[in-house]
C-alpha cells in the first residue's frame, strides 16, 4: 500500500481521440504513433511511454525524479496523430489528497494575484467511487472559492481556467488541453516525392501530406548559375523544416541547367513554363521510381499564377505516370500563408532569392494551352535523353529529424 | 586559391597594416581623453597620426578628423551644411550617379529638413562643367558635393575646375569632395584643391574596416554628427582609437607614395585585360566598356548583354574569381540603384553591369585569366 501523502505522479496524457479507425488499422495506428512519440522523446531526455485503453501516457524515465513536462510537450508538439495532450497529476482516490492537490494547482493558476473565472468539470468513470459527479464538482468549487475569495469566481460558460477531474482507478487532475496537430502518424501513409521549390506553397503541400501519415522525399531543380547558391540553401532550409514533421527526408537536387538550356533552344517562349513543368514531372517521377516512391506531391493550386489554369494543369498532368497529390488545389492564398506561418516555413520562403530562373519565364505565357500545343513545343526535344541526363545529374542529401528538432 | 577583383568594394587587407594595428592596440590601450600618463601616451599616438596624415595630404593637423568610414564623413558634411544653411534655403547640388552615402543623405535633407536638392546629369558619363556653370547662373547654392572618382565608372571629375567655378560664382557655397575612390589613385592635395571638406575611406586602401577620415577646412566649422564627450575638438564625439589612427596614417602614407607608379602599372594591366577580353569573348557576344576617357584604370565598368552580371559573378565565384556587379535581381520588386539609371542604363541593362577592379597587386597573367573566365562564363551560359 503506497503512502497516500507521497503517492503522486505527474504525467502527460496524449489523447488519440475518436478517430474512425476500425479493426486492424487502429492497432497499426497506435503502434506507429507510439513509435514516433518515442523517437522524439528519446532525443529530449529520459521518458517512459505507455499505452492503455487508447490513451497514451508519458512519464519520467525510471532514472528521473520528476517529469520535465515542458521538454516532453515540446518534443511531441510536431508529431502527427494525436488530438491533444494534457499534463496530468495523478494520485490515490483519497479526498484529502484531492483537496490538497486541487488547492496546490489553484495556487499555481492564481499566482498572479489577479481575478480569474473558473469551473470544475468532473468525469466519473469509476462508478464505485462514493461521491457523485455533481457533489465532487460542488465540493471542489466551494473549496476554491473559500481559499481564494478575492480572486476566484465561477463562470460555467466561458471560464478562464477549467479544473478537469477524472475519477478512475486514481484521480487524474489537469487544467490544460494542448491541441496536437492531429492527422495520421507518419509512416502510415506511404511515401511521397515532394516537388520542392523555395516558394510558400510547396513546403505547405509537403506538410499537409505528412499530416496524412506520408513520409516525404523531395526534389529540387537547381539551375546554376541562373539560380543562386542562396536560393538552393533556402530550399535545403525548407526541407530541414519539413523534417520536424515528416521525419528524415532525402532531398534530391537536380542539376537542371543543361536541360533548361536545351528547352530554351528548342521550345517557343510562350510554352516554356508548361514544357518546363512537364519535364520536371518526368524527372521527378523517374527519381521517385528509382526510390520506389509511388506518388508525387506538388504545391500547385488553381488560378494563382498565369500558368496554373485548369488547361495548364491538365496539360502538365498528362506526362504523369503516377498520382500527383496537390493538397493546395482548392485553397486560397491566405490559408496557405497562415499554414506556412504555423509550420515555420513562411519566413524562409519569402526570402528574396530567385528560385525558378526568372530569365527563362516568358513575359506572356500561354495560359490555356492545349495538349497539342505542348506536344508540338516538345517536338524537337530528346525527352528521354534529357530525362535520363537530369536523373544522372542529381545529388542527394539526407536531412535528419534529429539534427533539426527545435 | 581565390582571385579577388573587387577592390572598389574593399581593398586587399595590407598585412603590414594588420600587424601594426594589433601591435598598436596592445601599446595604446588607454582612453586618449584622460589626463594620466597612459592616456596622454595614447593621445600622443593620435597626434602623431594626424601630423603624418596632414603632411601626406597637405592640410593642417587640426583639419584631420578620424571617423568610422567614408559614409560617416559624407553624412557629417551633408547633414551639417543642410542644417546650417536652412534659413538661406539655397539649393543643395550634386552630380547624378553619386554613392548612396551622398544621395541618401541629400534625400534625408530634402524629406526631413525641407531642403531643395538637385542633381546635375552627367554627359557621356562624365562631369558636365558647362551644365554646372549654367546652374550656378540660375540658382543660388548652399552646398556642392561630388565624388572625385566615381565608384561605378572610374570617371575622374575635374575637381580643381569645379572648385574654381564655384568659388567664383557661388562664394557662399560649401564644397565637399567624396574622395573615397581617389585615394591611392590620384593626387589629393587638400590645400591646393580649395574645397571645404574631403571624405576618405581607409578600408579601400588596405586598412582594417572602421577607419575613415574627414578633412575639414579650419575656417569652415560644421555641426557635428555625433554629440557627446567632445572629442576631436567637439567635432566628432566618441572615444578615439589611437591604434587605428596610426594604422590610418600609415595607410594614407602608403597610398600617397608611389600612386603614379601604381597608376602606370594598372594602366598596363587594364590594356592587357581589355585586349584579352576582346580575344577571348566569342564575337557573337557583344560587350561595352562604360568608362569615359578620363577614367582611372583601376575601375573597369563593363556592360555585357549576353548574360546577367550576377550569373557571371556566380559562375566566377564558384571557380574562385571574385568581381563586382551593379545590381542583382531578386524576386521581390526590382530595385535598380539610382546611380546606374543616372549612367543612362535601363533597369534591365543594369542587371548586366559588371565592375572589375584592378590593382597593383594583380599580374598580367591574372587579368588575362579573368578575361578568359568571363568569356567562358558568357559562352557557357548566355541565352
Amino acid at each position: 500500500m503506497q503512502n497516500p501523502t507521497t503517492y503522486y505522479r505527474e504525467l502527460i496524457l496524449v489523447r488519440i481521440g475518436e478517430i474512425a479507425l476500425k479493426g486492424l488499422n487502429r492497432g497499426r495506428f497506435e503502434k506507429q504513433l507510439l513509435k514516433n512519440l518515442e523517437y522524439r522523446l528519446r532525443h529530449e531526455g529520459s521518458f517512459k511511454i505507455s499505452r492503455a485503453d487508447s490513451r497514451i501516457w508519458i512519464e519520467a524515465g525510471d532514472d528521473q525524479q520528476t517529469l520535465d513536462t515542458d521538454a516532453a510537450l515540446t518534443a511531441v508538439q510536431d508529431v502527427f496523430g494525436y488530438v491533444s495532450a494534457s499534463p496530468v497529476r495523478k494520485f490515490l482516490l483519497d479526498l484529502n489528497l484531492l483537496d490538497s492537490n486541487v488547492l496546490k494547482l489553484a495556487d499555481e493558476k492564481f499566482a498572479d494575484g489577479q481575478k480569474h473565472s473558473f469551473k470544475i468539470e468532473v468525469k466519473r468513470v469509476n462508478k464505485d467511487f462514493p461521491l457523485k459527479t455533481y457533489d465532487l464538482a460542488v465540493r471542489l468549487g466551494e473549496l476554491i472559492l473559500d481559499h481564494f475569495p478575492d480572486q476566484a469566481f465561477v463562470d460555467v460558460h466561458e471560464p478562464e481556467v477549467t479544473f478537469y477531474l477524472e475519477v478512475r482507478e486514481d484521480f487524474y487532475l489537469y487544467t490544460e488541453i494542448i491541441p496536437g496537430r492531429k492527422g495520421l502518424p507518419v509512416g502510415m501513409g506511404g511515401r511521397g516525392m515532394l516537388m520542392l521549390s523555395g516558394g510558400i506553397d510547396s513546403p505547405v503541400a509537403g506538410y499537409m501530406m505528412a499530416s496524412r501519415g506520408m513520409r516525404l522525399s523531395a526534389v529540387y531543380f537547381h539551375t546554376f548559375p541562373y539560380t543562386s547558391e542562396e536560393a538552393k540553401q533556402k530550399v535545403v532550409d525548407l526541407a530541414k523544416i519539413l523534417t520536424r514533421y515528416s521525419g528524415d527526408l532525402d532531398l534530391h537536387i537536380v542539376d537542371f541547367t543543361s536541360t533548361q538550356l536545351a528547352l530554351n533552344e528548342a521550345c517557343p517562349e510562350d510554352m516554356m513554363t508548361i514544357v518546363m513543368r512537364r519535364m520536371m514531372i518526368r524527372i521527378a517521377q523517374a527519381i521517385a521510381k528509382e526510390e520506389k516512391i509511388p506518388a508525387l506531391i506538388s504545391g500547385e493550386s488553381m488560378g494563382q499564377v498565369a500558368s496554373q489554369t485548369l488547361e495548364a494543369l491538365a496539360c502538365t498532368d498528362r506526362v504523369a505516370e503516377m498520382p500527383i497529390f496537390r493538397p493546395l488545389i482548392g485553397m486560397d492564398k491566405d490559408s496557405t500563408i497562415a499554414l506556412a506561418r504555423n509550420i515555420g516555413s513562411f519566413k524562409t520562403s519569402i526570402l528574396p532569392y530567385e528560385d525558378c530562373c526568372t530569365v527563362f519565364v516568358a513575359k506572356h505565357p500561354k495560359t490555356h494551352p492545349r495538349l497539342s500545343d505542348a506536344e508540338r513545343a516538345e517536338k524537337h526535344l530528346d525527352i528521354l535523353g534529357l530525362t535520363l541526363d537530369s536523373v544522372q545529374k542529381t545529388a542527394r542529401i539526407r536531412l535528419r529529424l534529429a539534427d533539426n528538432i527545435l | 586559391m581565390s582571385h579577388y577583383f573587387d577592390q572598389t568594394a574593399t581593398g586587399d587587407l595590407d598585412p603590414e597594416l594588420l600587424e601594426l594595428y594589433i601591435e598598436s592596440l596592445r601599446k595604446y590601450p588607454a582612453n586618449p581623453a584622460t589626463r594620466y600618463a597612459s592616456g596622454q601616451f595614447a593621445k600622443s599616438a593620435l597626434d602623431e597620426a594626424k601630423a603624418r596624415i596632414s603632411r601626406a595630404l597637405n592640410c593642417l593637423p587640426s583639419e584631420v578628423i578620424f571617423t568610422s568610414s567614408g559614409t560617416e564623413s559624407i553624412n557629417t558634411v551633408i547633414k551639417s551644411v543642410s542644417l546650417q544653411t536652412r534659413s538661406r534655403d539655397g539649393l543643395l547640388l550634386a552630380p547624378a550617379a553619386e554613392h548612396p552615402a551622398t544621395s541618401q543623405s541629400l534625400n534625408f535633407a530634402a524629406t526631413e529638413l525641407g531642403r531643395r536638392v538637385a542633381y546635375l546629369p552627367l554627359r557621356q558619363r562624365s562631369f558636365d562643367l558647362d551644365l554646372l556653370e549654367d546652374s550656378l547662373e540660375k540658382e543660388r547654392i548652399d552646398l556642392f558635393s561630388s565624388v572625385y572618382v566615381n565608384n561605378l565608372t572610374g570617371a575622374v571629375y575635374p575637381i580643381h575646375d569645379i572648385a574654381a567655378l564655384i568659388r567664383k560664382k557661388a562664394p557662399q557655397a560649401r564644397i565637399h569632395v567624396d574622395a573615397v575612390q581617389a585615394l591611392g589613385k590620384c593626387e589629393i592635395n587638400f590645400a591646393a584643391l580649395d574645397v571645404d571638406y574631403l571624405s576618405l575611406s581607409l578600408h579601400k586602401v588596405g586598412c582594417p574596416k572602421g577607419a575613415g577620415l574627414l578633412l575639414a577646412n579650419y575656417k569652415k566649422p560644421f555641426i557635428p554628427l555625433l554629440h557627446g564627450g567632445g572629442q576631436e575638438e567637439g567635432r566628432r564625439s566618441s572615444t578615439e582609437n589611437p591604434a587605428l589612427a596610426l594604422v590610418s596614417a600609415l595607410a594614407v602614407e602608403k597610398a600617397v607614395a608611389g600612386y603614379t607608379d601604381r597608376f602606370k602599372k594598372v594602366s598596363k594591366l587594364r590594356d592587357a585585360f581589355l585586349i584579352a577580353l576582346q580575344e577571348e569573348v566569342d564575337p557573337k557576344f557583344t560587350y561595352e566598356l562604360l568608362a569615359p576617357d578620363s577614367a582611372v584604370p583601376h575601375i573597369v565598368p563593363l556592360y555585357i548583354p549576353g548574360l546577367r552580371a550576377q550569373n557571371i559573378q556566380t559562375v566566377l565565384s564558384q571557380a574562385g574569381w571574385e568581381i563586382g556587379i551593379g545590381s542583382a535581381c531578386s524576386s521581390s520588386k526590382l530595385k535598380t540603384p539610382q546611380a546606374l539609371l543616372d549612367l543612362g542604363l535601363t533597369p534591365d541593362q543594369s542587371l548586366h553591369f559588371l565592375r572589375v577592379s584592378l590593382s597593383a597587386h594583380h599580374t598580367t597573367e591574372e587579368v588575362i585569366g579573368l578575361a578568359k573566365q568571363i568569356a567562358q562564363a558568357v559562352k557557357a551560359y548566355a541565352i
